[in-house]
């Protein structure tokens, strides 16, 4: 979970899926492979007044997304192997 | 970059050189879409003069060109859309190559559409793409 006010909903994924992983933000497989990150922040960052949540599968993991009182959240589910 | 300007071949004065696709956009409006970024833009002119680099490099030269700190957390937002969304989307239109296991950014032939627009841009933002340290050896 991220709870930093300027971080955009793209670098929040990136950031929680580092945590999880433990691993560096630029050694993760590109989250591109997954979902188109400005259309995630397209997605999330109109300001409609409606919730919007997306939630996308990663290998081993669902990551869920929305943002909150103007803050990006992420959940990160992992996958029971 | 273009050295003679009248040399343009693609002009759509006489019907249509750039090829339209099926799906209702062209492959003038995808170009367009993959150069609509500034990092973006940046990151080709680079690779038109340096060829090939390292994703550090390309990091530092985005970095130098909008004064921002390494080590600080604009710089790491930087790396985190080259990764994630600015190469791996100039890759899926052809226009570099990224190795993510070696970090290496490759250029590729440009269209001469893209080089065209490359060559405005870069004059209308001041970008040189050169590397400023071999230039000084």
């Amino acid at each position: 979970m991220r709870n930093d006010p300027s971080a955009r909903p793209r670098h929040a994924v990136v950031e929680a899926l580092a945590e999880v992983r433990n691993a560096g933000a630029v050694d993760l497989t590109t989250v591109y492979e997954y979902i188109e990150p400005a259309a995630l922040d397209a997605l999330l960052l109109h300001n409609s007044g409606t919730d919007v949540s997306v939630t996308f599968s990663v290998p081993d993991a669902t990551v869920a997304v929305w943002v909150d009182d103007e803050r990006a959240v992420v959940e990160v589910t992992e996958k029971s192997r | 970059m273009s050295d003679d300007a009248c040399s343009n071949d693609i002009t759509v004065r006489n019907g249509r050189s750039v090829p339209h696709r099926g799906d209702g956009g062209s492959d003038l409006d995808r170009f367009f879409e993959a150069l609509a970024d500034d990092h973006r833009r940046r990151v080709l002119i680079c690779l038109q003069c340096r060829g090939t680099v390292g994703l550090q490099d390309l990091a530092d030269f985005l970095a130098d060109q909008e004064d921002i700190d390494r080590g600080g957390e604009a710089f790491e937002r930087l790396q985190i859309n080259l990764v994630h969304l600015h190469l791996p989307k100039l890759a899926d239109h052809g226009l570099l190559s990224f190795d993510q296991r070696t970090n290496t950014i490759s250029d590729e032939s440009l269209p001469k559409a893209v080089e065209e627009i490359l060559d405005l841009a870069a004059g209308l933002e001041g970008v040189d793409g050169s590397d400023p340290a071999t230039e000084s050896e």
